[in-house]
């Protein structure tokens, strides 16, 4: 998103002032924290659930893999299924399938505490078309070739939340400034929509479109908010995002339906 | 030593004999004139010039256009007056070497035990602008009253001889002897302080009037005060200047929203010549709208508000602007570093009706047009505001006023993000005075504020925002005058909140944004107010005061029922009621009672105490504490409580140096209920429900204020010390626990110095001390999705400080020679904000510093990430800004 630094860059540079300068702050120390990154779908390569905690602001590493909780999936269905550490806190979702309609469960025991997460995987709609335009170097574009893709609401007559993830050759972007979460609601559909994020000649694009439930769109939207955040200045006071797991853990468990397209830009 | 008693003996003597002088050794004082095909007006200072008595009348009794002539030598005083005042229904009377002219049909003898009144118009000598808050004051009496906003003043005493002193900020103060025995309408005219350096050691004081008022917690600045401070970027400020004032914080630089005592920006009604302003910055806050060349004065109550304000918690600031010049035409303006402006001023007919009109614009885009880059020259960004008004006086009892204020910002990048704001305001007031002791203002009023946002990124991605607030208002304000004891102010006002909906529409075909519009409800205002002032003894005075709002939120509109005692949330909706134009949705009523009193210790010192309870109809809808020209409003309805606040203060005033020096110790505590706030994941902004997700609770506040104020002499200055604590306690935010809102600070100290060199050269400085406001600091981070998240603790908000804020403030004025008949008068302000390069952390954010740079963007494409570090940044405005402003007045 280069139009927020840009106006901020305006500002800065009409009243000859630098903004910004590394804290010398003293962070409080960390007491770690259990960090749940739970996702199925219907696809069978992003079944997966991560488990990790916290660490200090100033810590060299960001997190610190869990691998010796107990982790259990079921269904409406009531099938369960305990999942098994795979390596750096990765839990891997063998047995259940994702079905679009079905609710999920995710417990999570550790240190002798019980986390407790529910998602339903609500229908995403296909992706009909994909191309990207080239744009010039500008105050609020990076030079680069955009993404833009259409696709019709995935239900009708209803709101639907999306999540959109982008790859680059089959590396995901991340680190962005931006998550690319949406609702439908206030669209008409999605058309020609484009994601801000500039690619170069003889890049291949993956666009994986997620259908979120409302909690899990809740958690992403205050996420972006708080990874947007100013520090609490014209922005509110940051705070964690809204999560659907109980007893304090961090993070988000949800169920999504996944559709994607790929393009190879020329 | 024998010789000096029978001197002071003598000349006491003499003095003595003088002031017995009967009138008949007057009338018979022999005088020679002549005049020739003059007026009365002329006459008469030609005779006070060569009589050696002085004459008093108030100018309005004069017949206008007859011409006289008279020549007469040697011939007593009685006869020269009989002439001249043949054929009028003026008569006069003698009172020690003072001859005073009266209307004949006022001549109405009181007798010892009935009361006189006094009563007319204070207004500056060259301009002819009504002074607001000026004084009249009686020493032998220790009695003095303020004229109110319209400059308008009444005085009623026993029958007697006084001197009454006529004083007013920056100016001047008179000193009239008077015979009263009947009642009199005496307008004064007040003259500035000019800059003669042996004037100022004997500048005005308008008495002890800062411990003798039972006001409290409120302080009235003038715009010479405004503008001698230092200034951002050459722009004297109306709102920075407040924000020095005890009780008054900020968020920090780039805000110029006011929190008082512990209150919201929101709570401070700021009004401008009485029209409400709903966002009153420029630039998103870097300004207020306020043209300084249009603003005659401006007033900030922090408690103890007079019943006559009302509709928010906190504070109100009281913006007055200029009438207009009814002596002459004349100019001022400005060329500024950020701004240029200019305002023309003059009589339409003189004395009587006059005009201003002043404008200022920003130029800021005119410099990005010079740049070379394409990508900068494209922009805009500016603001421009105009301010206008008219007055006529009719007569002695009615004047007219009409004022307006329109003002705009815009920020226009490339073609894909355009975004501008304004407020526009109108005034029409009617003074009118029924008799000496009773005053009526009327007013209508309306206020506009919209924002226009526009976005599109080329694509199918585009929309184009639009929301609009509007207010009209009428109100009927009255004083009245009951005797020296006690002043009655009572009142009836009405207003309709219009909240227009907000519309979304697409800009072109490809859009596949939905047009939509968000209804929102409306709401009149009503009040019913009685405001009284009591001297109950030499010693004690009370106010005390009560306002009855009725608050009906109306249609059109559609509100949701929920289930009883469960969520509001869309599954427990169990109705939904339409209401019509006007229906009354949900009814409101508020009694607001407030009390003050006054315990006079001495002349120089007082004990003051108050309590008020006030109540807001209407919220600000945003879980940011700062305001955004993009905040919703809201009235209060059946989803929303009106706000309630009740606050207790107590003062200590004493005066120095024969009321050259004010100061003062306040303490208060206030505590307000059903304060509004919103879950995290609440889209405010587009919420077609937005109770969803509304959180409220409680607020209290507490500190102590010390305050030194100095305002004659050649230096002047204030010294402000706060200390504070504020609190809130929401369900559903910080675990229902009480914590700091983010402008909470310890301690607040400022430092406002002015000192005149010589008659040309004056310097200022300001230096500002604020302890670190409360922030939350992570207590942590992790991963998710692969982007670095920092971790808050959900039970500790806002438990750590920013570092201290403090910066030093400098300029100098250099004024151009000021000779007599020299008409253009300019001069020189420069100024240096934040001398010492201290560098102000307004926030922490979080953020990959890539290559160890922080200036290079982490979604720069171009660059070759080496190091990609996950870093803590302080983001800090204004450092060192110089900045140069060329002033004149024509």
């Amino acid at each position: 998103m280069k139009l927020r630094s840009s106006i901020f860059l305006i500002v800065c540079l009409s009243f000859f002032t630098s903004c910004e300068d590394l804290t010398d702050i003293a962070f409080p120390a960390n007491t770690p924290v259990l960090v749940i990154e739970g996702i199925i779908t219907d696809q069978d390569h992003l079944n997966t659930v991560r488990l990790s905690t916290t660490t200090d602001v100033n810590d060299i590493v960001h997190s610190k893999p869990v691998s010796n909780a107990s982790v259990k999936l079921s269904n409406g269905a009531g099938d369960e299924e305990v999942l098994s550490h795979t390596e750096n806190g990765f839990y891997r979702i063998e047995e259940i399938i994702g079905e679009i309609g079905e609710t999920y469960t995710l417990e999570v025991s550790y240190q002798g505490q019980e986390y407790l997460a529910t998602s339903t995987m609500l229908p995403v709609s296909d992706i009909d078309t994909i191309t990207y335009r080239f744009k010039e170097n500008s105050l609020i574009d990076y030079e680069g070739y955009y993404i833009s893709f259409s696709a019709p609401k995935s239900r009708k007559d209803q709101v639907n939340y999306y999540r959109w993830l982008l790859y680059k050759n089959d590396t995901l972007l991340s680190g962005k400034a931006d998550i690319f979460v949406s609702t439908d609601e206030f669209i008409s559909s999605l058309k020609d929509l484009e994601l801000d994020v500039p690619f170069q000649k003889n890049d291949t694009v993956t666009l994986e479109m997620y259908s979120l439930d409302k909690s899990a769109y809740d958690y992403y939207l205050t996420l972006s908010t708080l990874i947007t955040s100013d520090g609490g200045f014209f922005s509110p006071v940051p705070q964690n995002p809204t999560s659907n797991i109980s007893n304090g853990a961090l993070g988000i468990f949800s169920a999504s339906a996944v559709s994607s397209r790929k393009i190879v830009i020329e | 030593m024998l010789r000096v008693t029978l001197l002071v003996a003598f000349a006491s003597m003499f003095f003595f004999s003088r002031l017995m002088a009967q009138e008949e050794d007057v009338l018979n004082t022999k005088i020679s004139i002549n005049l020739q095909n003059v007026t009365l007006k002329r006459a008469l200072k030609e005779l006070d010039k060569h009589s050696g008595f002085s004459f008093s009348y108030s100018e309005s009794i004069l017949p206008l256009g007859n011409k006289l002539s008279l020549s007469r030598e040697e011939q007593s005083l009685r006869s020269v007056l009989s002439t001249l005042l043949n054929n009028t229904e003026i008569i006069y009377r003698v009172y020690g070497n003072q001859i005073v002219l009266v209307k004949a049909q006022n001549e109405q003898r009181a007798t010892a035990n009935q009361s006189i009144t006094i009563s007319g118009y204070i207004s500056d000598m060259e301009s002819g602008e009504a002074l607001l808050g000026a004084t009249v004051y009686l020493p032998e009496q220790n009695l003095g009253v303020s004229a109110n906003v319209y400059g308008f003043y009444s005085l009623t005493i026993k029958p007697g001889k006084y001197s009454l002193q006529f004083a007013s900020l920056g100016y001047k103060s008179e000193q009239h002897h008077i015979t009263a025995d009947q009642n009199t309408v005496l307008n004064i005219t007040l003259g500035a302080d000019t800059y003669q350096l042996k004037e100022i050691i004997v500048r005005s004081s308008d008495g002890n009037v800062h411990v003798a008022d039972e006001e409290m917690s409120a302080e009235q600045l003038s715009i010479e005060e405004v503008k001698s401070s230092p200034a951002l970027l050459g722009e004297a400020d109306v709102m920075r200047t407040v924000q020095f004032l005890p009780g008054v914080q900020t968020v920090s630089e780039g805000s110029t929203g006011l929190y008082v005592r512990g209150g919201t920006w929101d709570q401070t009604l700021v009004q401008l010549d009485e029209a409400m302003i709903f966002n009153p910055s420029h630039l998103g806050g870097l300004m207020s709208i306020f043209n300084p060349d249009a603003v005659k004065g401006l007033k900030i109550y922090k408690g103890n508000m007079p019943a006559n304000f009302g509709g928010r918690l906190s504070s109100v600031l009281d913006v007055r602007m200029k009438d207009g010049n009814n002596q002459k035409f004349s100019g001022s303006g400005g060329i500024g570093t950020l701004a240029s402006r200019l305002t023309l001023e003059g009589p339409l007919v003189k004395n009587r009706s006059s005009f201003i009109v002043s404008a200022r614009r920003s130029y800021l885009d005119l410099l990005l047009q010079l740049s070379d880059d394409p990508d900068v020259k494209g922009n805009k960004v500016f603001f421009y505001d105009l301010n206008t008004k008219l007055n006529f006086t009719f007569n002695e009892k009615n004047k007219i006023f009409l004022s307006g204020y329109f003002g705009r910002d815009r920020l226009k990048l490339d073609k894909t993000f355009g975004v501008n704001w304004g407020n526009a305001t109108g005034t029409f007031r009617w003074n009118h005075v029924f008799n000496k002791r009773l005053f009526l203002n009327t007013t209508m009023l309306y206020s506009n504020f919209d924002l226009n946002y526009l976005l599109n990124d080329g694509g199918s991605n585009n929309l184009q925002w639009k929301s609009k607030l509007r207010s009209t208002a009428v109100k009927f304000d009255f004083n009245h005058y009951l005797n020296n004891r006690r002043i009655v102010d009572f009142g009836y006002h009405i207003i309709y909140h219009h909240f227009l909906p907000i519309t979304v529409t697409p800009i072109n075909e490809r859009s596949i944004i939905q047009p939509f519009s968000l209804e929102q409800n409306d709401a009149i205002e009503q009040a019913l107010y009685l405001d009284s002032d009591h001297t109950i003894s030499d010693k004690l005075s009370l106010t005390y005061g009560l306002r009855l709002t009725r608050f009906q939120n109306v249609g059109p509109g559609e509100i949701l029922q929920y289930e009883k005692d469960q969520p509001k949330t869309l599954l427990n909706v169990v109705d939904t009621l339409n209401y019509d134009k006007l229906e009354t949705i949900k009814a409101f009523h508020g009694i607001e009672p407030r009390i003050g009193l006054r315990w006079l210790w001495n002349a120089k010192t007082s004990i003051k105490a108050s309590y008020n309870r006030t109540k807001q109809y209407i919220h600000v809808l945003s879980s940011a504490a700062t305001g955004l020209p993009n905040d919703r409003w809201m009235p209060s309805g059946p989803h929303i409580k009106p706000q309630v606040s009740d606050q207790v203060a107590m003062g200590y005033f004493r005066n120095f140096m024969d009321n050259a020096i004010e100061s003062s110790v306040e303490a208060y505590y206030k505590w307000m209920s059903n304060q509004v706030d919103f879950s995290p994941e609440t889209d405010v902004l587009l919420s077609r429900y937005p109770e969803i997700g509304l959180l409220s609770g409680k607020a209290w506040s507490y500190g102590l204020e010390f305050a030194i104020h100095k305002r004659t002499g050649r230096t002047t200055g204030r010294i402000n010390y706060t200390w504070s604590k504020a609190f809130r306690r929401i369900d559903g935010i910080n675990g229902g626990r009480k914590y700091h809102p983010i402008y909470d600070r310890r301690h607040d100290a400022s430092l406002v110095v002015s000192h005149k060199l010589s008659k040309r050269v004056s310097i200022s400085a300001n230096w500002i001390f604020a302890s670190g406001r409360a922030i939350s600091l992570p207590v942590g981070k992790y991963e998710i999705g692969g982007e670095v998240v920092v971790q808050y603790d959900p039970f500790n908000r806002n438990t750590d400080r920013l570092p201290d804020y403090h910066r030093l403030d400098l300029a100098l004025e250099l004024r151009g020679k000021n000779k007599k008949n020299k008409k253009w008068n300019g001069h020189w302000n420069f100024s240096l904000y934040n001398a010492y390069f201290r560098k102000n952390p307004l926030g922490v954010r979080f953020r990959n510093v890539i290559n160890n740079d922080l200036n290079i963007s982490e979604d720069d494409p171009n660059v070759k990430v080496e190091t990609k570090e996950f870093k803590g940044v302080f983001v800090s405005l204004f450092h060192f800004v110089p900045s140069v402003s060329y002033s004149f007045k024509f």
